[in-house]
């Protein structure tokens, strides 16, 4: 509980201050000194959370997706379609598909 | 406890938002100057203290963990540099050296004779450690545990310097202006 003596110091310290204020000159050689550099730059963005709209996370997800799955899908390759041509003892397999390897007897 | 304002205001200071900058100025600017030029007796000084403290706050604010309030981390860093300009200008006298042992027994004659130039003149030469507790808590408003995680110090130290400090404006009344330990 604050008596008489409490509230003298308070009102001096009030009085004492009342005319004490943080002028624009000073605010502004403050905000001078506070430019941020390139270290700064550096800090925020090392601490910064990077965020990504959700629609964009959905559609890299979808491409990545693609990119993976679409070459290990079973695609329905015919390997009998192809035009033998012999050329004396040899013979030259002609095909549309260029995977071979593997499937070629 | 930090408020929502408070937690978007660091958050926009962290990513070097010019305009929280500012923000930061308005928000504390003019009541830590005021507890500044209460301590240091100074308009020049507390001016250079300011700009010191804010400078410091802009180029750490990474550093600043959110455990504490924003003002309290800031009252931290000001009155650090506060007690070194007082301690450039050796003002500061150790703990020891005030040691008070009077009574509350010239309570009714300090009520009796309150006068406030006497009191203004000695509340400016009261030491730092003192003046700091007198201030945060009678000027700043802040409670004694506020003052405590400011300072960095236990609670029942805070409430003693309080009462030291109380006891010596009190005796200068008695003795008439002279600050003595008693």
């Amino acid at each position: 509980m604050k008596d008489r003596f409490d509230e003298e110091l308070r009102a001096i310290m009030l009085e004492e201050t009342e005319k004490i204020y943080m002028s624009d000159e000073l605010k502004e050689s403050i905000l001078e000194n506070c430019k941020p550099g390139l270290i700064y730059r550096i800090r925020a963005f090392l601490n910064s959370y990077i965020e990504i709209p959700v629609p964009v996370l959905i559609g890299v997800f979808a491409i990545v997706l693609m990119v993976n799955l679409i070459p290990a899908m079973d695609i329905d390759v015919d390997f009998n379609d192809r035009q033998v041509v012999e050329i004396g003892n040899s013979q030259v397999i002609v095909r549309d598909m260029g995977d071979v390897d593997g499937y070629e007897d | 406890m930090a408020t929502y304002k408070e937690t978007e205001l660091v958050r926009k200071l962290k990513k070097g938002d010019k305009s929280s900058f500012e923000e930061l100025l308005n928000l504390y600017g003019n009541r830590l100057i005021k507890t500044c030029y209460l301590i240091l007796n100074s308009r020049v000084e507390a001016e250079d203290a300011v700009q010191e403290t804010f400078i410091r706050v802009f180029k750490s604010i990474h550093n600043f963990n959110e455990e504490s309030s924003l003002y309290t981390w800031i009252y931290t860093i000001a009155l650090n540099i506060c007690r070194d300009m007082l301690k450039r200008r050796k003002y500061v006298s150790s703990f020891e050296e005030y040691m008070l042992d009077q009574g509350e027994s010239a309570e009714e004659i300090v009520l009796e004779r309150i006068n406030r130039e006497i009191l203004r003149e000695r509340l400016s030469s009261l030491p730092f450690i003192y003046k700091e507790v007198l201030v945060l808590f009678y000027f700043e408003g802040l409670t004694v545990k506020e003052i405590s995680h400011i300072l960095r110090e236990k609670e029942g130290t805070i409430k003693s310097k309080l009462s030291r400090g109380r006891k010596m404006l009190k005796n200068a009344l008695v003795k008439g202006g002279d600050l003595f330990e008693g």
